[in-house]
């Protein structure tokens, strides 16, 4: 298969094995079919994210294989195999769900069926097998842009990926897992230090601030794009969420191609004690308080 | 209206250290040192666990399932004398009852029962295996000198609080703060180091009350602890938590004038108000429609009914906030600036139609 030129794969591949083409215009499409495949992922990567968290009836194979396919190939997004695993995956999913519609068809859906099975084995049964199980439990949960990076956080080294960020010393993958982000829009690392008057023994404390989108339901059950602030301490033991706020208002998919965004006005000191006062602008202002570790929250 | 730390502060107060409420479920307070615990038990001693004997009645013979323990004393600490004692425990930790073992040494702190007759212990006392009583055996071993007098110690610390977070947060202790004790005829006074503690040594027994010099504005319920010195060789410990604390008091009537009874009014942190914050603070209307908040933080707050909400529980469609002066639109609730120690007077608070 390699041995044929990319654009003819894919072409065949969606004009010969995807559902048929609906109604009305799908701009991925087109421009996947002009070639502009930066403006094909950039299109497809929320409609993906919205079919796995949608209603059976959004149900459509076609993105989630069209951008397998990119992310195997490296076209307009960077390489990625896992993720072109996960996203194989769910388009394997996504035909089943959709079965239901083949009713007076079974032969085609079997033919489809077998498609998507022997298109998942092509990107998937290659793969070591610890990329294998990263792959599926990204199914849903794509961290769309996120590469692997090692963060300096003040005396610590933290290793950010798709499994979470952890500490990268012990090479353990422990600490936070992104929570089913969809893109990560904003990462930074942050260093409180003690005031002038700190007791004796309080240290200077070290965060990760991250600003991720998620998938959630309005409460008339729409989805919406919501970005969640984490702040993340990082200490010798690991890293640990110490305080998380959903940023109003939800906002509109975060391209992980675009620039990044704004990182939320975050004002944040120490207190003599070692605990840390954190305050996000906005109406309302987001506030809140990290305990110095090892303590009781509160008093002690 | 009293906040959930005030009432924790009176309740820690209020009780005897080392001795159990009658509560559902045992709650101790922080025991009480080795040199305050010993003088106020009715014995001490190491000893061993012979035989423990599940009775159908307490240590007063009122009809409650306990334990009588039987104890080989190996050693008779305070006001007790090696041989065999008999103490009782309440059947179960909920209720306060020590969970001997058979063949294991304990160092037992006991009191008497109400009648007098019959030890009892409780997991609320010192009460400890042997192997962990360093602290206490170091004490009881070497008694201080009688002649030297009782003394009284503790630490004066501070706490920070916000209009919007619901806990108090330790900010450190306070040093250079002035703590007095007084007795009967005479005072002492000790200033707090840089650790917050101080120390009054060479005191005659009997009652003394303690007080600390706080900074204006912090609660003056805070600032002064009574204590028992039972013993010349004894101690007592008095540790101050303080914080700032201001009062608010107001009245509600409805839209004819007429005073609103049994109206929970609240106070919420001002860039919170109409966003429905799950945490405020409340103080209910009596008869005449006044209400008073008696333990507010500094900061600036709005104050009116129903600006909180239950987290993730959407609010009834009736229910709508009302803010001081008496508007159901935010933007035009009145925020009110509280400083420390102030005692503010809100005026009248009419509901609108």
């Amino acid at each position: 298969m390699s041995s044929i030129p990319m654009a003819r794969v894919l072409i065949l591949a969606l004009t010969t094995t995807l559902l048929p083409l609906p109604a009305h215009a799908q701009p991925w499409r087109e421009a996947f079919e002009a070639g502009d495949y930066g403006r094909a992922a950039t299109l497809l990567q929320p409609i993906v994210a919205i079919s796995f968290a949608g209603h059976e009836a959004d149900i459509d194979p076609a993105p989630s294989k069209a951008l397998a396919m990119m992310y195997a190939k490296g076209l307009g997004v960077e390489r990625d195999p896992v993720l072109a695993c996960a996203l194989a995956q769910q388009s394997e999913m996504a035909l089943a769900g959709a079965a239901g519609s083949y009713a007076n068809d079974i032969f085609r859906y079997l033919a489809l069926e077998r498609d998507a099975g022997a298109f998942r084995e092509d990107l998937c049964d290659g793969l070591a097998t610890s990329d294998q199980l990263a792959a599926a439990n990204s199914v849903g949960c794509y961290k769309f842009g996120l590469g692997t990076q090692v963060l300096s956080v003040g005396p610590h080294s933290v290793r950010v990926d798709r499994e979470g960020i952890a500490l990268a010393e012990d090479g353990a993958v422990i600490g936070y897992d992104w929570e089913c982000a969809q893109t990560v829009a904003g990462l930074r690392a942050v260093e409180v230090t003690p005031p002038p008057d700190a007791l004796p023994g309080i240290a200077t404390r070290y965060f990760v601030e991250s600003v991720t989108s998620h998938l959630g339901h309005r409460d008339d059950r729409q989805l919406v794009h919501s970005r969640r602030w984490t702040l993340l301490e990082v200490t010798a033991d690991g890293v640990g969420v110490a305080a998380q706020a959903s940023l109003q208002p939800s906002g509109e998919w975060f391209d992980p191609r675009g620039a990044a965004e704004p990182a939320p006005a975050l004002s944040i000191q120490m207190i003599r004690t070692g605990h840390v006062r954190w305050r996000i602008e906005g109406v309302p202002p987001l506030r809140g308080w990290l305990m110095q570790p090892g303590l009781a929250e509160g008093r002690r | 209206m009293k906040s959930p730390l005030l009432r924790a502060l009176i309740l820690a107060v209020a009780v005897v250290p080392g001795v159990p409420q009658e509560v559902d479920a045992c709650s101790c307070v922080v025991a009480a040192p080795p040199c305050a615990a010993a003088w106020s038990a009715q014995a001490v001693f190491v000893g061993t666990v012979r035989a423990i004997d599940t009775v159908p009645y307490d240590a007063d013979g009122r009809p409650y399932e306990s334990k009588l323990v039987t104890i080989d004393v190996g050693r008779g600490l305070l006001r007790t004398a090696p041989g065999t004692v008999q103490v009782m425990t309440a059947g179960s930790g909920a209720s306060c009852g020590f969970a001997f073992e058979v063949g294991r040494t304990y160092l037992v702190y006991a009191s008497s029962s109400n009648a007098g007759a019959q030890l009892e212990v409780t997991n609320c006392s010192r009460t400890r295996q042997v192997e962990t009583a360093q602290e206490d055996l170091r004490y009881l071993q070497h008694l201080p000198d009688p002649a030297h007098g009782a003394r009284v110690y503790g630490r004066v610390t501070f706490l920070h609080r916000d209009a919007f977070w619901h806990e108090p947060i330790d900010y450190g202790p306070l040093s250079d703060v002035s703590v007095l004790v007084r007795g009967a005829g005479f005072l002492r006074e000790a200033v707090t180091n840089a650790d917050g503690r101080f120390e009054v040594g060479g005191l005659p027994i009997g009652h003394v009350t303690v007080s600390v010099n706080a900074p204006h504005g912090a609660d003056p319920r805070m600032t002064v602890r009574d204590l028992h010195l039972e013993d010349p060789r004894g101690c007592g410990q008095a540790d101050f938590e303080l914080y700032y604390s201001a009062t608010a008091s107001g009245r509600l009537v409805d839209a004819s004038g007429h005073p609103a009874a049994r109206i929970k009014v609240e106070a919420v942190d001002f860039e919170l108000a109409g966003h429905g914050p799950p945490h405020g603070l409340s103080a209910w209307t009596d008869a005449n429609g006044r209400f008073t908040f008696d333990d507010l933080p500094p900061g600036r707050y709005v104050f009116g009914i129903g600006l909180t909400r239950v987290p993730y529980v959407r609010p009834q469609p009736a229910q709508r906030e009302v803010y001081l002066p008496g508007t159901l639109d935010v933007r035009e609730a009145r925020i009110v600036d509280i400083k420390a120690g102030d005692e503010l007077a809100l005026g009248e608070f009419r509901l609108p139609h």
